[in-house]
């Protein structure tokens, strides 16, 4: 019994000495795979998902020309990635985020406000439109002929993502936001998700920026969403056109080099063919008409 | 009637086995329809997907182990002191037994919260932890022990490999800590009271006895917390952001892509993190069958 209890108790030191070994070369085996670069001098970006395409490749552009260390860390909704900036600030996080690009600008102006961002630049702009799945031939011209039918899955974002505010928007100054509540099926999280429900079939029409439907369509082999009509509202169409911002967070370690990407971001030939390439309008002026929806 | 009502018992039993085996399977086809083998081929050379399926297999089996270590003592402890024995050994005391019980109906309860709790609040409640000066003590010993062996790259805990880690651990040891109480449990103590009563220290009896006898249950504790580990997203995503090429694993890879509109390569990293997974409980399966059960299965 003595003989045998000391084997086991041996085998048992030397399996927990074998899980230690292991674990110890797998924690370096993964700590030491080829990452992006990381250091103290890293920006650190979080990114709107409906831009994070086009912003991925400035990135890197970026990196290669200035040798620069810019990292997309988070892609989600405008809202999501603000909660979670605040977040950071609120707990003193070092490793946040440096530069927020959002698709929401009273998001970001309400940001400012609070002094959680700062240093605004307008990338580019982009327009919702009624979108639907390549080879739909219903005749959903505008959004009151999208309400009239009640047979009709309607996605729209959610009123916290930019899509869904400046859908709400529209729907409000069309005095149909009453019937667009009642009518819709999806309320997504962010324009992505909803894009996604249109293509997959979960939905029959979604509001959609002009941009997503381009950058879904280049994920894609051929076309598999397309604009069916701008948002008639009698000649206003483009009243909730919503821009894209880059904006330095306060707790910024770095704000030299952040700058400096925002400066490329904003200038340079190659960010903007990015961004145009993708489905966004670059190089106009902020539109005047613009309104807070206050959802 | 008697016979056809045992028919109709059996079907109604078999057949709600069967509609939800018909619904996973309809999951399946309905991914692999999507998809062809084409993009799961071009997924699998892309660069991306490659450091996330190295990355997911390095940190659920080091997330793993881990449990192991922590679900192996838990779970026993549990196990032996049970509601029965304290009540026992503790008969004479009403009082502390009261206390007793009420702590270990504490400790049990707790253990679950990792299991019950939204996996965002396990997340966020991380990233709040690792900012508390314990947290940012943590943070500098990491960034000094990964210097100090040469790993430059990694900066401390949050948004960093070993945040990935750390939130697979979370819930995985909690799942884990279940099934190892559970199986020792279900082992009967007598024999190593026995081995106490021939001069075995507690250690001896342990190792010796309670061991060999958990080791199948110490395998599906271990695929549970690997299987957990792998499907694990939530904390992820919070507590250690989804860089690519840095905190990457197969199911911010999911996210990833349908974030960019790519539903193709979301649903082509989703078969892959399936087959991933099937691979796993298949080879644990056959290694806790008995060699009659396998005999039975070839």
């Amino acid at each position: 019994m003595t003989v045998s209890t000391k084997r086991g108790a041996s085998q048992v030191a030397v399996l927990a000495a074998i899980s230690l070994v292991v674990v110890f070369v797998l924690l370096v085996f993964a700590l030491r795979l080829p990452q992006v670069g990381d250091s103290e001098n890293t920006v650190r970006v979080y990114c709107a998902s409906g831009v994070a395409q086009p912003i991925e490749s400035i990135v890197q552009r970026f990196n290669e020309q200035h040798n620069g260390s810019v990292i997309v860390v988070r892609t989600g909704g405008s809202g999501e990635l603000a909660g979670q900036i605040k977040t950071e600030v609120v707990t003193g996080i070092e490793a946040g985020a440096n530069v927020y690009i959002s698709a929401d600008r009273f998001l970001v102006q309400r940001l400012e406000e609070t002094g959680t961002v700062q240093e605004t630049a307008v990338l580019a702009f982009q327009t919702p439109v009624i979108a639907m799945r390549v080879g739909s031939n219903a005749p959903w011209e505008s959004l009151s002929a999208v309400l009239n039918d009640p047979s009709i899955k309607l996605g729209v974002g959610s009123s916290r993502s930019a899509i869904g505010q400046a859908t709400r928007s529209m729907a409000q100054q069309a005095g149909l936001l009453e019937v667009l509540e009642k009518q819709k099926r999806m309320d997504a999280e962010n324009v992505m998700v909803l894009g996604q429900a249109l293509v997959s079939g979960s939905v029959d029409v979604a509001v959609l920026w002009d941009a997503t439907i381009t950058q879904i369509n280049q994920a894609h082999p051929e076309d598999v969403v397309v604009a069916a009509s701008d948002i008639d509202l009698g000649g206003s169409a483009n009243v909730a056109r919503d821009s894209i911002t880059a904006s330095l967070v306060m707790s910024n370690n770095d704000k030299e080099q952040s700058r400096r990407f925002l400066k490329f971001m904003t200038t340079s030939q190659f960010a903007s063919d990015q961004l145009v390439a993708a489905g966004f309008t670059v190089n106009q002026t902020e539109p005047a008409a613009a309104v807070d929806p206050g959802f | 009637m008697n016979r056809s009502g045992n028919r109709l018992f059996w079907a109604a039993m078999i057949g709600c086995g069967t509609a939800y085996l018909l619904l996973i399977l309809s999951m399946l086809l309905a991914d692999f329809q999507y998809v062809g083998w084409d993009d799961v081929k071009t997924s699998l050379a892309d660069r991306n997907i490659q450091y996330s399926i190295w990355l997911s297999l390095a940190s659920c089996t080091i997330a793993s182990i881990v449990s192991m270590w922590i679900a192996i003592p838990t779970g026993y402890v549990l196990a032996r002191l049970g509601r029965d024995t304290i009540e026992r050994r503790l008969q004479q005391r009403p009082w502390l037994r009261r206390v007793a019980l009420f702590t270990r109906y504490l400790v049990d309860t707790v253990l679950d919260i990792p299991i019950v709790l939204p996996p965002l609040v396990i997340g966020i409640s991380l990233l709040v932890l690792f900012q508390s000066p314990a947290g940012r003590w943590c943070d500098t010993v990491v960034h000094s022990i990964t210097s100090a062996i040469g790993i430059s790259q990694t900066r401390g805990v949050t948004y960093e490999v070993p945040a990935v880690i750390l939130a697979q651990l979370t819930v995985a040891a909690a799942f884990a800590i279940r099934t190892m109480r559970r199986t020792f449990e279900q082992i009967s103590s007598r024999p190593e009271q026995i081995a106490l009563t021939l001069g075995a220290s507690h250690y001896q009896a342990f190792s010796r006895v309670a061991l060999p006898q958990a080791w199948r249950g110490g395998v599906a504790a271990f695929t549970l917390a690997w299987a957990r580990s792998l499907g694990e997203f939530g904390p992820i995503l919070i507590f250690a952001g989804t860089t690519r090429m840095k905190t990457e694993v197969l199911s911010t890879t999911v996210y990833l892509n349908f974030q960019m509109g790519n539903l193709r390569g979301a649903v082509s990293a989703s078969l892959i993190l399936v087959t991933v997974a099937v691979v796993v409980l298949i080879v644990t399966r056959m290694l806790t069958l008995n060699r009659n059960q396998r005999g039975s299965i070839e």
